[in-house]
């Protein structure tokens, strides 16, 4: 119990120990260890930090702080939901290459992702309702993009068409728009090789994981470095002081 | 009353201490056992405050003195207690 006293009373913040610490340990010295004396001492230890937090306790202060806002900001934003529907190409003269793919791909994704065509999706789905209200339509659809992907798919040669959404059913809507322009444009402009559809666009019953430990694992660094910083200036000071 | 700086300017107020012997005055005059988290929190906010000044000492135990600024607070707390004294018991009287 005596070696757990100390070790709680080595707590305290550096500086007040170098003031207090020979005094507080002849204090100590005199009183028979109890649970209540450890408490009683942590208690003051943590006071103390708080009131005149060094490098560590800033930076353990700011860390928490960081980690509860990113939560706080992670509860905060709406679920969403992943649609999802794969695409076969064949190439005409030749095997499927990724490099042949994205040729022939590249410009029909620049047609069905082009500001026009999602304006009109936009206006169609009535997507981002309140977004539309507090932002020009162009950082709108500039969002939009960023949620949806057509690339290559993770099982073998085929593509995925994906589009990330706060409901369901406009996920897949979106997704069944993207898949019926993509197939219409590659008639329209047959190109070097057919779409297929492999597997139609699903209705997501989950939503995606969330973000939440990776956001506060960010706030928490975030605000360690950010505590840290503020130690050191706060060091740096008292020194030159 | 249980407020750890008031017990310990009271403590003061008749001469004197070091952090141990304060603890026992308190323990006898006001029936609370301070831990030492508790006294020396109290210590350092009062010294700041300009209301005690640590003494000279040969040896670790340093005692500590009321200042006069320490003498006008307390002499004010003690008289907002005795008001605060006067008020209940004139009540308790009409309960």
């Amino acid at each position: 119990m005596r070696r757990l006293l100390n070790l709680v009373a080595r707590l305290y913040p550096r500086a007040w120990r170098q003031r207090y610490g020979d005094e507080f340990s002849a204090v100590m010295e005199q009183l028979e260890p109890s649970w209540k004396i450890v408490f009683d001492t942590a208690q003051g230890a943590l006071t103390m930090q708080l009131r005149k937090p060094g490098l560590v306790a800033l930076t353990l202060m700011f860390a928490i702080a960081g980690a509860l806002l990113a939560a706080g900001v992670a509860w905060s934003r709406p679920s969403q939901y992943r649609s999802r529907a794969v695409l076969a190409a064949t190439l005409r003269g030749g095997p499927v290459t990724a490099q042949r793919e994205a040729e022939f791909l590249g410009p029909l994704v620049a047609r069905v992702l082009s500001r026009r065509a999602l304006a009109e999706l936009v206006t169609e789905l009535d997507l981002y309702p309140e977004l539309r209200k507090q932002q020009p339509l162009e950082d709108v659809l500039e969002g939009m993009k960023r949620s949806i992907r057509i690339g290559p798919a993770p099982e073998g040669t085929a593509t995925e068409v994906s589009f990330d959404y706060p409901q369901q059913y406009r996920a897949q809507a979106v997704v069944v728009r993207l898949i019926d322009r993509l197939l219409a444009e590659n008639v329209r402009v047959p190109g070097a090789g057919t779409l297929e559809l492999v597997d139609p666009p699903t209705y997501p019953h989950h939503s995606l994981p969330g973000k939440l430990s990776q956001m506060m694992a960010q706030g928490l660094l975030g605000g360690a470095l950010l505590g840290a910083a503020a130690g050191w200036w706060r060091t740096r000071n008292s020194r030159s002081a | 009353m249980t407020d750890p700086s008031l017990l310990l300017l009271t403590s003061l107020a008749d001469g004197d201490k070091h952090g141990y012997a304060m603890m026992e005055d308190i323990a006898a005059f006001a029936q609370v056992k301070l831990g030492p988290g508790t006294l020396y929190g109290a210590i350092s906010r009062l010294e700041e405050q300009g209301l005690i000044v640590p003494l000279d000492s040969d040896d670790r135990r340093r005692p500590y003195r009321l200042t006069a600024a320490g003498q006008a607070h307390l002499r004010e707390q003690m008289g907002r207690l005795h008001g605060l004294v006067k008020v209940g018991q004139a009540r308790l009287r009409h309960a």
